[in-house]
């Protein structure tokens, strides 16, 4: 039997190997350091989500109606639980009550739940492809969406709200049936097709958006602005169903396929021969992402870079495994919306800086200074 | 596992590869596969492990078609080692190992402890136990070799198909990877250049020219100087090794028929 000291290293180009490690056969021995991710992965989750409660506490007080976050949190039980005495007691005026409940309290869950969402989109479709640049916007779904909100905006169409945020989804619909259309060819979906027919596709969707906006009534190009640059200050209650419905579903798609998607990274021969459906994953992941992608831009229009970014930190902070990636990526991805989103409304007041400007101004220099660490060599990133 | 071919007719897109192929693979053998480039080696084992369809025949592992297992079953009793050592971003030897779990895994895929066992019994079989916590991608040609190895291993599987898993490896790390794999007693079918190890190695050997399979037996029987002119267009010679008594192919260059055509 060969042991595997026989098996060492005899040349001098190889890097020298550690000592070997004495024999534990029959006794399962998780490495050290994947134990130290996991760990890692673990405690990032816990302590991302407790941020996260505290920046939407925060979020629901901070404004011109003067509120503490403990009143702010009273005020949101009282919503959620029958027979708190201070709803019906005078302690709350109608304003502050209206405040938290009807505009701090759905924005500030709304930027959580597309920041979450987003970054799931990114992990999602960053493996799909195996392309590191690639983001949501990569599948041409932002700019379907795009050309369905605009569309309304230029029709007129009274602008209602609610239209712009069906006809975006629609948008999106359709894109994300156009970009499989033409990328599925001889039974598979190659990655390098996909993400040239996604890039083409939304040139394609930016020309239409383009020409609308540029042809239309002025008075109508503010709100073509507004939505392509992307906010979530008019957000309401029912804006939230969309995302979070997408969310569980995607959420519940990276339970079951979390090894399946790790083999599928490393590549699709290799995947095939460890027992995944390739293509099947792949289509299964596309449509997660781009539901999570649809839902998102219909109710807060195209917020970028999250979707890039936040799926590597979490790759360089908890390694290569997606079950590590996921939740640290969702958590994460959210809390980093939530508090740009406040930061955006508050930094100077009463205006408000449109989010985007923030999520680049943080999130840049953040993610420039973990690329140039140890943990993003170990990722490949020095290559 | 008893691997059999019948009657194998391969595609590339539209060209024909391979023609009628039958091959039988009893267990617990090795069998080498031979040929020049181009000759159907890689495409006889893809068809093996399911990845590819064949236009007609069958591949049957242990009389069961493998077009009749879903892609699971197959990986369950197959492990392939792949020509190209894919790009494995960021995963450490550890992970990358642990992928060869894959196939066994639960509907939510989490890491049991019977994995990890098999895991770190895989790595030690290979020689990698030393490096598990280190990244994939700063490994030598070497290392990586023998992490794709353990890998396969850690599939539990009953066939392993390996192809050309000797590629760009240096003199000892090729001698200790083909021992490794024959002395794990699995029925195997290695995809192989080197005439030297297939007769070190190989139980059988199926050589290859251009799509048919024109021998079929020991290589000490089939490796003749005779058939490495036919097919691989070089001039050889057999020889015995005075001290181990073990025959071996001494290479003398290309013949004189391969000089004309490439003149």
């Amino acid at each position: 039997m060969t042991t595997p000291t026989d098996l060492s290293p005899t040349t001098g180009t190889d890097e020298e190997a550690p000592p070997a490690k004495p024999p534990t056969v029959g006794s399962p021995r998780v490495p050290e350091s994947i134990a130290r991710r996991r760990w890692r992965a673990r405690l990032l989750t816990v302590s991302l989500a407790a941020a996260l409660v505290l920046v939407v506490a925060l979020s629901a007080s901070s404004g011109t109606v003067d509120l503490s976050a403990l009143d702010a949190a009273r005020l949101v039980a009282g919503h959620l639980l029958p027979g708190m005495p201070w709803m019906s007691d005078g302690t709350y005026t109608p304003l502050q009550d209206q405040v938290v409940w009807q505009f701090r309290l759905p924005r500030a869950l709304l930027a959580a739940l597309a920041g979450a969402a987003l970054s799931l989109a990114g992990v999602f479709i960053q493996a799909v492809v195996r392309n590191p640049l690639a983001e949501p916007a990569i599948i041409g779904v932002s700019s379907g969406a795009g050309v369905g909100a605009v569309s309304v905006v230029v029709l007129g169409a009274a602008a209602v709200g609610a239209w712009i945020g069906t006809a975006a989804f629609l948008g999106a619909a359709v894109a994300t049936a156009a970009v499989f259309w033409v990328a599925y060819k001889d039974g598979s979906i190659a990655p390098q097709r996909l993400v040239l027919t996604g890039v083409a596709l939304g040139t394609f969707f930016s020309a239409i958006t383009s020409y609308l906006t540029l042809t239309t009534e002025a008075q109508n190009v503010f709100s073509v602005m507004f939505f392509l640059l992307g906010s979530v200050s008019a957000a309401t209650m029912t804006d939230l169903i969309g995302p979070l419905v997408a969310l569980v579903v995607a959420l519940g798609v990276s339970l079951t396929t979390g090894r399946a998607v790790n083999a599928l990274q490393v590549g699709d021969e290799t995947a095939t021969a460890l027992g995944v459906r390739v293509n099947r994953l792949r289509s299964i992941l596309l449509l997660a992402a781009a539901l999570l992608t649809g839902t998102v831009v219909s109710v807060a229009g195209g917020i970028g870079f999250v979707g890039l970014v936040v799926p590597h930190i979490a790759r360089v902070l908890v390694g290569s495994d997606h079950r590590r990636i996921v939740p640290v990526a969702v958590v994460g991805g959210a809390l980093f919306l939530c508090g740009a989103d406040l930061i955006a409304r508050t930094v100077s007041a009463p205006a408000e800086v449109p989010l985007g400007i923030i999520t680049a101004l943080i999130g840049v220099p953040f993610f420039l200074w973990l690329m140039r660490g140890r943990a993003a060599d170990e990722q490949g990133m020095a290559r | 596992m008893r691997l059999e071919t019948l009657d194998l007719t391969l595609n590339r897109g539209s060209r024909e590869v391979v023609t009628a192929a039958s091959v039988v693979v009893e267990p617990g053998e090795v069998l080498g596969l031979l040929g020049a480039n181009g000759s159907g080696k890689s495409t006889i084992l893809r068809a093996c492990f399911g990845a590819l369809r064949p236009v007609s025949g069958q591949v049957l592992l242990d009389g069961t078609d493998v077009a009749s297992m879903s892609r699971r079953e197959v990986a369950r009793r197959v492990a392939v080692m792949a020509q190209e050592p894919p790009d494995e971003f960021g995963l450490t030897v550890a992970e990358s190992v642990l992928l060869g779990r894959t196939p066994h895994r639960g509907v939510l895929g989490r890491d049991s402890a019977a994995d990890w066992l098999v895991v770190g019994r895989a790595m030690e079989l290979a020689g990698v136990s030393g490096l598990a916590d280190r990244p994939v991608h700063r490994l030598s040609g070497g290392e990586r070799q023998r992490t794709l190895l353990a890998r396969a291993i850690a599939q539990e599987a009953e066939l392993l198909l390996l192809d050309e898993p000797t590629n760009h490896l240096d003199v000892s790390y090729r001698f200790e990877l083909m021992h490794t794999v024959a002395e794990l007693g699995i029925t195997t079918v290695v995809a192989l250049h080197e005439l030297d190890l297939a007769l070190a190695y190989c139980d059988r050997v199926a050589v290859l020219d251009r799509g048919h399979v024109v021998a079929l037996g020991t290589p000490a029987d089939i490796l003749t100087p005779d058939l490495v002119r036919e097919v691989f267009g070089v001039e050889a010679s057999r020889i015995t090794d005075p001290e181990a008594g073990t025959p071996h192919l001494l290479l003398r260059g290309t013949s004189a028929r391969v000089r004309e055509r490439n003149t």
